[in-house]
């Protein structure tokens, strides 16, 4: 097991469901950074969170630094900033854990997402 | 390896290349986003060839019926004449049968005849007229005969202020169906919730009366709202389900309740969202006005219901 990727461990596709469900809700719940989600389409998001959720956890995904960017430069432009970055990962890092995954697996997929801060942040 | 065909564009697919890759190799553009199988952005409709299950998931039925598939899922194992997503939605010849004023005048009970149209219950179709000017209405019954609309009349509306004069047998075009407000069948144990605000009803009838003729068992809470009481409508029918049917529950709001028995005053979300922690394994659907049905989504959402068991139809009313 120690080749698998935290995605398989978790269980593919259907547990990335449930994981969306989790990370979602405590970033909608976070005063901090729930802002830059305002009058965004759920589903849509969902959809987007669960690329994110199935790319850090080294599930079959198409990341690209581009569109990560692409997809953040306005959120920059209002004010998005490291520290709503270090919120999502420590919400992504709470909602593995509730998921059982380990620490030390926690702390590989917290370096694939702080691997993408440079282009969420547009620097 | 296989031969793909799509837009003007013919390549060879290579060994475990999906047909989304191989097709921007060849220089097609194909509008894609997750590449997961999960947003379908990049739906695509096989004209001809075999479609692999795998490329068809979380498809409605009539989608997979005719060909559709996730360019980014599928690993073709024939060759496949694809076509964009459009072509699901070919332009349908119907007819007007009957326009009946219902409530307090301000919804119209629409019947016409498109004899190639099917449908699942809670989905809707765009009626086109004449002249181009096309809207998004839902369906509230079952295929078998004549497709029934609820369409609430906007002051100055084009659609529905001509709808509201049209003379039976009026031809109309139709295209359609779309939506995902629609039952899923194979969970006969899970309660449904249903909430809609004026016309959000007609999907949620269309819903509701899926679950009842897939043999659904459970509980199905259908929460129905308008701004004054006299705003609701087919009031006979819905206490006639409710009677005919123990699991179909009926709650009635209105924010002015105008004193009518059977009609809890208030906001409807907020006898709905004091069912989540009970209900909270349900499947949830949300139908109404954009404003409100998005931010019951997140409310439901955020109250612990799950995002891939909630279903909206979000409805956007253009006064012109």
């Amino acid at each position: 097991m120690s080749n698998a990727s935290v995605y398989d461990q978790l269980g593919g596709s259907a547990a990335i469901d449930a994981a969306v469900d989790i990370f979602y809700r405590k970033v909608l719940s976070d005063d901090h950074i729930a802002p830059f989600f305002e009058g965004v389409d759920m589903m849509s998001q969902a959809a987007k969170q669960k690329s994110f959720l199935t790319m850090v956890t080294g599930g079959p995904n198409h990341y690209t630094g581009k569109d990560m960017r692409t997809a953040h430069a306005h959120l920059v432009k209002r004010g998005l900033t490291d520290s709503h970055f270090d919120h999502v990962v420590k919400h992504l890092g709470d909602t593995l854990a509730e998921l059982g995954v380990s620490a030390e697996l926690i702390a590989t997929v917290a370096s694939v997402a702080e691997s993408t801060r440079a282009d969420v942040l547009d620097r | 390896m296989a031969r793909l065909v799509y837009d003007g564009v013919e390549v060879d697919s290579r060994d475990g290349e999906t047909v989304l890759e191989a097709l921007e190799r060849a220089g097609a553009v194909v509008p894609s986003s997750c590449r997961t199988g999960s947003c379908q952005t990049c739906l695509l409709q096989a004209v001809e060839g075999e479609v692999p299950r795998a490329a068809q998931v979380g498809l409605s039925p009539g989608m997979v019926a005719r060909g559709g598939l996730l360019a980014c899922r599928c690993l073709p194992s024939t060759d496949l004449m694809l076509g964009p997503a459009d072509a699901l939605s070919p332009s349908l010849a119907g007819t007007l049968r009957r326009i009946e004023a219902v409530g307090d005048g301000t919804v119209l009970r629409v019947w016409l005849t498109v004899p190639e149209l099917d449908w699942l219950g809670g989905q809707y179709i765009h009626l086109q007229r004449a002249d181009g000017l096309s809207r998004p209405y839902s369906i509230a019954n079952l295929p078998g005969g004549d497709v029934e609309l609820h369409v609430a009349i906007v002051p100055g509306g084009q659609m529905s202020g001509w709808l509201s004069e049209a003379a039976s047998g009026t031809d109309i075009q139709v295209r359609g169906p779309a939506g995902e407000c629609v039952y899923v069948s194979g969970e006969p144990d899970r309660p449904l919730v249903l909430a809609g605000l004026g016309t959000g009803l007609a999907p949620l009838l269309g819903v509701v009366r899926s679950a009842l003729a897939d043999g659904h068992t459970a509980d199905k809470h259908l929460f129905v709202g308008a701004r004054a009481a006299s705003g609701l409508y087919l009031l006979d029918e819905l206490q006639q389900l409710a009677a005919d049917e123990d699991s179909v529950h009926l709650h009635l709001g209105a924010l002015d309740a105008e004193g009518t028995e059977g009609v809890s005053e208030g906001k409807l979300e907020d006898h709905l969202l004091s069912q989540v922690q009970t209900l909270k394994p349900a499947r949830w659907y949300v139908c109404g006005a954009a404003p409100w049905v998005r931010s019951l989504q997140r409310r439901l959402f955020l109250a612990g219901a799950s995002l891939s068991r909630i279903h909206a139809d979000a409805f956007t009313t253009r006064s012109d």
